[in-house]
């Protein structure tokens, strides 16, 4: 397998899948608004390419947002429970039950809270409950896994718990963070996506309030354009994740390296 | 130098008992033991990483005292570059160096070339040679070694010795050394300690030596001699396993 195949095998799948979907929807002449063909929801992604881009755009902005806000939590929680065992074992649990409640359940709640006309902080703080717990999780770990050996090292030199924390134990665990990380931006914007869904009209105008408002007016081939954009999205997320991660860790981590041969 | 007296350490068991031992500053003195003896355990009670459960160590001057301490593994960062590894005890200690001194310590290991290097790019004699230079830069007078050659092949493993035993006789630093190989603790050493093993107690005491050259000195009779004598030693201290 070369790296060109790679790349474009999944590009040219696509293709004939919607080869044969247009084929399919034609052969069986299905309504346009149950089922559009791929050219259907094209056109209508040109019609409407304005509207959705800014859709998008609103999308995106509140999920790297809430993704900076949660990571700095999470790493600032994973640094105090490094420092202090009892708070780690009576907040750690805390944290817990934010990861394990449904985004939906507890949406109402901070909607009431922020005040209805402040649907944009609502889905902010929606979507940083989301995605905090990842990288929290693996900078605990990172943290827990530092080579005692050279912790050692740090004590036999009389290191302080700053220069520990800034010298040994970050750059230690930024394996581990960048990989909560990567998990998290995609929890980001399922979040974001999520609470607009439940945050309904209000000032927001992020894709789901088009996907909602097209569904209503049985619209399916803008749904689908609003679907196939917010898919792009959370593959440019993706791909902004992994490249930042290659590029702090192309010169020295192992699944890089064994990665590149 | 250094001084442990009346030295017990017990974990879930008895790891340590009984240990009295004297070094003198400038001293290179080896541990010989089986695994699992508490050699480790005694080098760790050497660099105050822990305490005994009973009994004293001690050091003559303890205001001057500056440790180095070679792991069995390299135990480097793997994401500073070999240059970066080697100055970290001056940084943490907040010393202001020059990049001479630090270029100066990586061509005393020989490795000149590697100041920009990763440590994923080098050999294991590389990394172990990183290793050292990182625990003399700060102008350590107690230097601790942990099996530190244990996992290099034959080749690099005495020129690794050599090495180090060049930078010792300039620098005169006291040595504390910790091998399972016999022949490497009396090619090295002024002194050989024996550990028995549970618990470990100081079975066996040698002094080397020495009146030829170290080459001439690893092939001669005498050199043989004190081999098999130490070995016998070694061997009959291995209890309860
Ligand atoms: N921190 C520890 N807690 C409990 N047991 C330990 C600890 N460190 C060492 N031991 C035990 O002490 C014994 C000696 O260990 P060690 O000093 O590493 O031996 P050596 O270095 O000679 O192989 C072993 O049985 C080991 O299990
Ligand atoms: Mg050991």
């Amino acid at each position: 397998m070369n790296k060109l195949s790679t790349y474009f095998s999944p590009i040219i799948a696509l293709c004939i899948i919607f080869i044969i979907w247009e084929f399919l929807v034609n052969l069986f002449s299905i309504q346009l608004y149950i089922l559009p063909a791929p050219t259907d929801i094209f056109l209508s992604l040109n019609d409407n390419l304005r509207e959705l881009l800014l859709a998008t755009l609103n999308t995106l902005k509140i999920t790297l947002f809430a993704f900076l806000i949660a990571t700095l939590i999470a790493i600032g929680l994973a640094i105090i429970f490094s420092l202090s065992k009892i708070l780690e074992i009576s907040l750690y649990p805390i944290t817990v039950i934010f990861q394990v409640t449904p985004v939906v359940a507890i949406a109402p709640l901070i909607i009431i809270w922020v005040g209805l006309d402040n649907a944009e902080m609502a889905i902010l703080i929606l979507s940083v409950i989301v995605a905090f717990f990842p990288v929290l999780a693996n900078t605990n770990l990172g943290f827990r896994s530092v080579d005692k050996n050279l912790k050692e090292l740090f004590l036999i030199n009389r290191a302080s718990k700053w220069q520990t924390l800034i010298k040994l134990n970050l750059p230690y665990a930024t394996p581990y963070i960048l990989t909560g990380m990567k998990t998290s931006i995609g929890l980001a914007l399922i979040g974001t996506v999520v609470a607009e869904f439940v945050a309904g009209t209000g000032s927001s105008a992020g894709l789901s309030w088009i996907i909602i408002e097209s569904g209503n007016r049985l619209d399916i081939a803008k749904l689908f354009s609003a679907l196939i954009l917010l898919v792009l999205s959370g593959i440019f997320l993706f791909l902004l994740m992994s490249t930042i991660e290659y590029s702090i860790l192309r010169r020295w981590h192992q699944s890089v390296k064994e990665n590149e041969s | 130098m250094l001084n442990f007296s009346n030295v017990h350490m017990k974990f879930d068991k008895d790891v340590l008992s009984d240990i009295n031992l004297n070094i003198d500053s400038g001293e290179f003195v080896s541990i010989l033991g089986p695994s699992g003896c508490g050699k480790s355990t005694l080098l760790r009670l050497a660099s105050n990483l822990a305490k005994p459960t009973k009994g004293v160590v001690d050091y003559i001057s303890p205001k001057d005292l500056s440790i180095g301490f070679v792991f069995q593994n390299p135990t480097l960062m793997p994401w500073r570059t070999v240059m970066e590894n080697i100055t970290l005890p001056l940084e943490l200690n907040k010393k202001k160096f020059s990049k001479e001194e630090a270029l100066m310590w990586l061509a005393r290991v020989g490795l000149k070339d590697k100041e920009k290097s990763y440590p994923n790019e080098l050999s294991g004699g590389q990394m172990m040679r990183v290793s050292i230079a990182r625990s003399l830069i700060n102008g350590c007078n107690l230097l601790l070694l942990d099996e530190p050659f244990a996992a290099l092949d034959e080749i690099t493993r005495r020129k690794l010795e050599d090495d180090l035993l060049e930078i010792w006789e300039k620098e005169k630093f006291t040595v504390l050394f910790v091998t399972h190989s016999v022949s490497e603790a009396i090619y090295l050493s002024q002194r050989v300690l024996v550990l028995s093993s549970g618990p470990g107690k100081i079975v066996y005491e040698k002094n080397i030596s020495q009146y030829i050259s170290k080459e001439e000195f690893r092939e001669s009779k005498e050199f043989q001699a004190i081999n098999s004598e130490i070995f016998e030693k070694l061997k009959s201290g291995v209890n309860n396993e």
